[in-house]
């Protein structure tokens, strides 16, 4: 008889527990923008900033590396015009390494004018979770 | 039953009210422009002739000898020189038969106004042009309540190429800017009901890596001009009228969210 009453309590505290540990991305937050490949160990997107030049977004990313070793990123940009569909062909992936306990700035600029949002898709070989 | 006369009144009154709408007519943007022009004209003429003549005569004989030479030369020489140099300025008063297609399109979304058509202005251009109190006595706009007249203020073609900072490319853009002054004239009492300036905007912007050249499309740059222009007009007499909140573009146009220069920083 109790038993049949824990089970929704139970589920009740699952799903609370869910919601707290995948709270959706805040819009304006670098969360919102980043992409990652699951969960990087040791590098951390730590400053994120846009702005328009010439009529074309220009994104800079800047990549902190936590770890006594140095470590291998790989990023691309996806860009997106303002009806949220992707402009242009997908980029391929850049290699960039970052040194130990050092940050590196990553510049892109979209490649059209009709660019007005951005994904910055990133992958460390080091990723805790398994790759989807 | 006591609802149908009711019903019939108010169909009526809708009936009359659009029959009421008041009618507008639009103008060709007049424009003035100054035309300059440069006059170097340079006319050389050089003629020479000359003429040159020798001659040798020498006798022998047993007892005595003699010799003799001559030699002429005459010439002639002519040079005309004419230099004139002249620098002109004059005042061209014209209409621009472009634009207010889309401005006609908008007034007519708006809902409020019916359009009727405005006689062009044919006559060689002068000052006159602006006199549209005149041109309204003369019958340029038969049937309509009110004149929009509008005027070019500014209109700014420009190529710009750009390099893009972080990258070896250039962005090359062609945009067009036209900003024109309108006034709403009653025709009857010639009482100004709404008076503002609009501008239209246009561009082709392209991505280009050196050496390589890209033509821009001047047809898709007029046409967003004439389109935001036409927006920007309807919504400001909306907005001077006090019309109701029935025209879609009502709002001014947002279009891309992010300024040119402002820069978005993400948070943590």
């Amino acid at each position: 008889m109790h038993s049949y009453k824990i089970i929704p309590f139970c589920v009740a505290l699952l799903l609370l527990n869910a919601c707290a540990t995948h709270k959706p991305p805040q819009p304006g937050s670098i969360h919102a923008k980043v992409e990652q490949l699951s969960e990087m160990s040791y590098l951390r997107v730590t400053d994120l900033r846009a702005v328009k030049r010439n009529h074309l977004l220009t994104v800079q990313a800047e990549i902190n590396n936590t770890d006594s070793d140095n470590q291998q990123l790989y990023y691309r940009f996806k860009w997106l015009d303002a009806s949220g569909f992707t402009v242009g062909s997908e980029e391929p992936w850049k290699p960039v390494l970052v040194y130990a306990y050092q940050k590196q700035t990553l510049t892109a600029v979209a490649p059209s004018p009709q660019v007005t949002d951005f994904r910055l898709v990133v992958q460390s070989p080091d990723n805790t979770g398994e790759l989807p | 039953m006591k609802q149908l006369p009711l019903f019939f009144l108010l169909s009526s009154l809708l009936v009359a009210n659009n029959s009421q709408a008041a009618k507008i007519a639009v103008t060709d943007l007049a424009y003035a422009e100054r035309v300059s022009g440069y006059i170097h004209l340079v006319d050389y003429h050089h003629k020479s002739s000359g003429r040159a003549s020798y001659s040798e005569r020498e006798r022998d004989s047993f007892e005595s000898s003699s010799a003799s030479s001559r030699a002429s030369y005459s010439g002639k020489s002519q040079t005309d020189y004419t230099e004139v140099e002249s620098r002109y300025s004059y005042i061209e008063y014209g209409e621009l038969r472009k634009f207010v297609g889309d401005i006609k399109g908008e007034i007519l979304k708006t809902g409020d106004f019916k359009l009727s058509q405005a006689k062009p202005y044919t006559a060689k251009g002068d000052e006159k042009i602006y006199d549209i109190i005149s041109r309204i006595k003369k019958g340029a706009y038969p049937g309509a309540d009110y004149v929009l007249f509008g005027t070019v203020s500014e209109l700014d073609f420009r190529d710009e190429v750009n390099p893009i900072i972080g990258t070896t490319t250039l962005s090359n853009t062609f945009s067009l800017m036209l900003v024109a002054e309108f006034s709403l004239i009653n025709t009857r009492t010639y009482e100004v009901k709404a008076a503002f300036s609009a501008t239209g905007e246009g561009q082709d912007m392209r991505v280009v890596t050196g050496g390589s050249r890209v033509v821009p499309s001047r047809g898709r740059v007029i046409s967003e001009v004439s389109k935001s222009l036409g927006i920007d007009v309807a919504r400001q007499i909306n907005e001077q009228l006090g019309g109701g909140g029935t025209y879609e573009n009502a709002e001014p146009v947002s279009g891309n969210t992010m300024q040119e220069g402002q820069v978005i920083h993400f948070s943590q």
